[in-house]
This record gives structure tokens, sequence and C-alpha cells, in this order.
């Protein structure tokens, strides 16, 4: 009986998915919470010219120093506001900044039968969900730059 | 052993370094101190071409181009760097020099794995400074691919002398910050 429950209470934990959708560039993206490592401003960022695709510069925190991973560049925008915000991806080995527009990102929860392969490449992104007409991709931030 | 002893002894253990800090392409650059050999100004190092001091020959690099930055232009504050490393001579425009930081090798800090290309091979690390960050060079890099020459040319050494004998340009806010 016990180990019914437990199976029961686990299948209902999984069909949940935890996003943070933030915009860059006017374009809307999500990230699962358990990948970002903290929101903050973005205190500007410094040049290390290098010949990895994307990733040119650092930005100084409080924990250290960590490597920006030019993700409008990617998407080939430029990122909106006065009052830019980091977005601080967990990957193996350490984290990496992102930066993000001003627009405050804000956190949903999705039923997972709402989530679907994204098909395009874009963007390093599995799975994606729409939002009216918009199809939303959810990053693989632990990807990025990985291509 | 006492622990005076280990106190002492491991307080010897620990190595300072020197880097001279340089602005080039509009990023700060450290140059390690030990394969500085002099500083001049615009006037004194005359045209683009090989440099002649005092019997030796540098060959210009041009770092910003090598880094993919743009160059800088010419102005009262650009410095020609003399660098040398062995027999290998090197002379290096800059668009201003800060002066020189002392750290501990642990002080810099390791370039983050993300950085998966070429670069590498550029950098020794990041050193962060109590104003910004600064990316300090490889010397075997910088030299890496010049032949020596030597010529009987004489050139005064500018003024790396005076500038080793300076503190820390206020600017660079007295040094490393960790």
């Amino acid at each position: 009986m016990l180990r019914g429950a437990v199976g029961r209470q686990q299948k209902s934990v999984s069909r949940s998915c935890y996003l943070l959708i933030f915009t860059v560039g006017g374009r809307r993206l999500a990230v699962k919470t358990d990948e970002v490592g903290g929101i903050s401003s973005w205190g500007g960022s410094f040049p290390v010219p290098s010949r990895t695709p994307f990733v040119t510069a650092v930005v100084r925190q409080d924990r250290g120093v960590f490597p920006v991973f030019d993700l409008a560049q990617l998407l080939h925008v430029a990122v909106q506001g006065e009052q830019r915000l980091c977005l601080l991806a967990k990957q193996p080995g350490g984290a990496m900044a992102i930066c993000i527009d001003e627009e405050m990102p804000s956190l949903h929860t999705l039923d997972a039968g709402s989530v679907h392969p994204y098909l395009k490449s874009d963007v390093p992104a599995a799975e994606s969900f729409t939002v009216g007409f918009e199809e939303v991709p959810i990053l693989s931030l632990a990807r990025l730059g990985q291509a | 052993m006492s622990l005076r002893g280990r106190q002492a002894g491991a307080r010897l253990r620990v190595s300072m370094e020197r880097y001279l800090v340089v602005t080039i392409g509009g990023m700060q650059v450290a140059l390690s101190a030990d394969a500085v050999e002099g500083l001049l100004t615009i006037a004194e190092s005359g045209s683009d071409g090989n440099l002649a001091v005092q019997g030796h020959v540098y060959v210009p690099v041009d770092l910003a181009s090598r880094l993919g930055l743009e160059r800088d232009r010419d102005s009262p504050d650009t410095r020609v760097v003399l660098l040398a490393q062995g027999p290998v001579r090197a002379s290096v425009r800059v668009a201003a020099v800060h002066g020189l930081v002392e750290c501990e090798r642990r002080q810099i800090l390791p370039l983050p794995h993300q950085f998966r290309g070429a670069e590498r091979e550029w950098y020794v690390g990041l050193l962060p400074l109590s104003v910004g960050m600064s990316v300090v060079l490889q010397t075997m890099w910088l030299l890496s691919g010049i032949k020596t020459a030597v010529s009987p040319g004489a050139v005064s050494y500018g003024n790396w002398q005076a500038l080793m004998s300076q503190p820390v340009s206020p600017s660079m806010g007295g040094g490393p910050s960790c």
C-alpha cells in the first residue's frame, strides 16, 4: 500500500513543469527554474577576446567571475532596456551569465502535457510550449555554449 | 617543528608576480613584468617597423589584431612596450600604460572552462583589479612566431626604469582586489 502511494505521489509531482519566462530583444524564452542560479542587475561585462562562439566576456559578481553567453547575438537581436538583468545559468563545472531585457522575468507552472518538442534549431532548446500563437522555446541552459 | 617555524616556511613559499597593466583595443591586458624591457613614447619609437634599441631588434607585434580587437589610434598616451624572452624580442603598441600590479599567483583566476577555443593558449587567466578586470597574457604566445635579429642601432631605453620604481597608478585602485 505504501509503495503504491509513493508511486502515485511521484507521478503527480512530475506532471508539473516549473519555468522562468524572460525576454531577450523582446523575444520570449523560458528556462526550467532548477537550471537558474539567480537573477540580478546587469553590472556590465569585461571583454575577453576569444574564438569560442558567443563567449567573449566575463562578469564579476560577489560570488566570483563568470563567463558571459551572448544570447542576444545568437538570436540576432539587441538586449532591450536601460536596467538590464543578469540571468545566471547553472552549468556543470560553473555558472554562465546571460544579459536579458529589463522586463522582469516571471515564474510559471505548466502542466507537463503542455510541453512539446521544439523542432527548430535557432536556439539550444529541446522543448517548447505555446502562449496564444507564440511558441516559447524552453532553453537547455546546460547546453549553452556547448555546440 | 614549532608553529612559528611552520608559519615562516609557509610565508616563504608565497611567490609574488608582477604585471604591467596596459590598455589595448579598449580592454585591460596584463603583461608579465619579467618580459618587459622598456617603454617608449611614439616620438622615441619612430616608425611602425623593427625597432633597434641598444643593439637589439624588437619586432613589432600587432596585438590588437591577434586578439581580434580594433587597433587604437595614436594619442599622447600611446606607448610602445619592449618585450623579451630569451633571444626573442618584440614591441607592442598600446593605448595607455596604467602601471605595475603585484599579486600572488593564486589571485589569477583560471579562464572559465566555457572558453573552449584557441584563447586558452592566449591567457594565463583573469586578474580581478580593484576597478575592473585584466586578462593576463601568455608571454610565450605573444612572442611566438617571432624571429630573432640583432642590430647595432642605439636608442634610449625610455622611462621603464623610472616606472618600475613608481607605485601603481591610482586609476588601478591599488592593485588586485583579492
